[in-house]
C-alpha cells in the first residue's frame, strides 16, 4: 500500500511521464538513471500495491455475498460492511495505481542497463539524447495487420481452440543520439515487431495468448577521423547484421542494421544493442596505434 | 597523493575514471569512487574484487554495478576494449555535428533476418 503514499511524492513530470509513458528529452545519462531508477523503485511498489489491492477487492467481495445468507446472525451483519469496505479500498488502490503501471521489466532490463553503458562511456556532463516509448505494443497505432481467425469453430471437430487470431505490431520504442567519450557518435533506432497470437479455447472460452518479438536495430557510428581509421567501401551481411562504411565530413561512418530474433516469451538484451556498438569498434583501428 | 579514483571508467574504450575517490577497497587498497565500489559488497569492496569473490557471475540487472561485472564478461567473448588517457580527448572538443546531413538512403537491405 505504500505506492498510495510515495504517488505524492513523485515529482509533476514523473507522474506524468507514468501516465503518458513517452518522453522525448535531452539530459546527461546520470540524470536519466536518477529518473528512471525513482520511476522503477515505484513501479516495483505500486504493482505491489495493486495486487493487494486486487486481492483485498476479492476478498471483500466474497465477504459480501457470503455474509448475504448469515444476515440473520451477528457475523453476518459484520461480515457484509467489513467486505463492503474491503471492496472499496481494494478497487481504490487498484484503480488509483493503474495508470501510473508501467508494462513488465522494461526499464529494469532494457532501459537503465543501457544507460549504464552510456554513462560509463559519455562525459559526465554531456548530453545524450532520448525519445522512449514505454507504453508496450498493445495499442491500435502500432498494430500493422492481423491475420484471419483460422481456429476451428466447430466444437465437434476435436479442435483444441475455436478461435486464433495473429496480430502483428511495430513498437518503434527507442530513438537516441550520444557522443562518447572518445568523441565518438552514435546515433540509434530500435523497434519491436511483435506476432501477438490471441486463441480462444473451445470449453469455457478460455483465452490464452502469447507473444515472439524481433528486434530491429539500426545504429550509425560515427567516427571520428582524427582518432580512428575504418575499412572504406566496406559492405557485408551476415550475423552482424547488414554493415556499411562512408566517409562524411570529420567522420567514418559505419551504419549497422540487425534484426534480432526471439523465442517465445523472450524480447530485447541490453547485449544486442552493445553488440551493435561493439560492431564498428572492433573494426576501428585507431590512428595512434592500439594502446 | 591525489584523491581520485584509481579504476577505469568505459566500456568500448577505456580511460582513467578520475572522480573523487570515496573510499579505499578493502582488498586491493585502491582508491575508488561511489561508482567503483560494489553494492552487492556493502561498498566495502571494488567492483573488480568484488567480481572475483563472486567467481565471475554477472550481477543481476537491478543492481548498481551491474554494468562492471557485464564488462568483464563482456571481454572475455574476445571483445578487447581501447585504451586512453584523458589528453587524447583534447581534440575532440570542437568536434562538428556533420552528421546531421547523414544520409540513410545507402544503409544495407533490412530484410536480412
Amino acid at each position: 500500500m505504500k505506492a498510495i503514499f510515495t504517488i505524492n511524492s513523485l515529482l509533476p513530470k514523473e507522474k506524468n511521464l507514468l501516465k503518458v509513458k513517452q518522453i522525448q528529452a535531452e539530459m546527461p545519462p546520470e540524470q536519466w538513471i536518477n529518473l528512471f531508477t525513482k520511476l522503477r523503485d515505484f513501479d516495483k511498489q505500486a504493482d505491489t500495491s495493486r495486487w493487494i489491492g486486487g486481492g483485498m477487492g476479492c476478498v471483500g467481495l466474497l465477504l459480501a455475498i457470503i455474509g448475504i445468507p448469515l444476515i440473520s446472525v451477528l457475523v453476518g451483519i459484520l461480515m457484509i460492511p467489513i467486505g463492503l469496505i474491503l471492496l472499496a479500498v481494494g478497487i481504490y488502490v487498484y484503480a488509483t495505481l493503474k495508470p501510473y503501471d508501467i508494462q513488465g521489466d522494461v526499464l529494469t532490463t532494457r532501459v537503465l542497463p543501457l544507460l549504464k553503458i552510456l554513462r560509463e562511456e559519455m562525459k559526465t556532463n554531456e548530453n545524450l539524447k532520448l525519445r522512449l516509448d514505454l507504453r508496450g505494443f498493445e495499442f491500435p497505432e502500432k498494430l500493422l495487420s492481423q491475420s484471419e481467425d483460422y481456429g476451428d469453430n466447430s466444437f465437434f471437430s476435436g479442435a483444441r481452440y475455436k478461435s486464433i487470431i495473429d496480430y502483428y505490431y511495430r513498437d518503434h520504442w527507442m530513438d537516441g543520439d550520444a557522443t562518447l567519450a572518445d568523441g565518438t557518435r552514435l546515433i540509434w533506432s530500435a523497434y519491436d515487431l511483435v506476432k501477438h497470437i490471441k486463441k480462444v479455447k473451445h470449453r469455457k472460452g478460455k483465452r490464452k495468448s502469447k507473444s515472439k518479438y524481433r528486434t530491429y536495430i539500426s545504429m550509425q557510428v560515427g567516427m571520428n577521423r582524427k582518432r580512428y581509421m575504418l575499412p572504406p567501401s566496406l559492405k557485408l551481411k551476415g550475423q552482424e547484421g547488414a554493415v556499411r562504411t562512408q566517409k562524411s565530413g570529420d567522420y567514418n561512418w559505419m551504419l549497422v542494421k540487425k534484426t534480432v530474433k526471439y523465442p517465445a516469451g523472450q524480447s530485447f538484451q541490453p547485449n544486442d544493442f552493445v553488440n551493435t556498438i561493439a560492431s564498428a569498434y572492433i573494426r576501428a583501428t585507431p590512428v595512434g596505434g592500439r594502446k | 597523493m591525489n584523491n581520485l579514483c584509481q579504476f577505469k571508467r568505459g566500456f568500448f574504450t577505456l580511460r582513467m575514471c578520475n572522480r573523487p575517490a570515496s573510499k579505499q577497497c578493502a582488498a586491493c587498497n585502491k582508491l575508488s569512487c561511489q561508482y567503483h565500489l560494489s553494492a552487492q559488497a556493502q561498498m566495502q569492496l571494488c567492483v573488480d574484487c568484488a567480481q572475483k569473490q563472486n567467481q565471475g557471475r554477472t550481477s543481476n540487472y537491478q543492481d548498481d554495478d551491474w554494468v562492471y561485472s557485464y564488462r568483464s564478461w563482456y571481454y572475455t567473448s574476445g571483445y578487447q576494449p581501447y585504451r586512453f588517457g584523458n589528453q587524447d580527448y583534447s581534440s575532440f572538443e570542437n568536434h562538428d555535428n556533420t552528421s546531421e546531413d547523414w544520409d540513410d538512403n545507402y544503409a544495407g537491405d533490412f530484410n536480412d533476418s
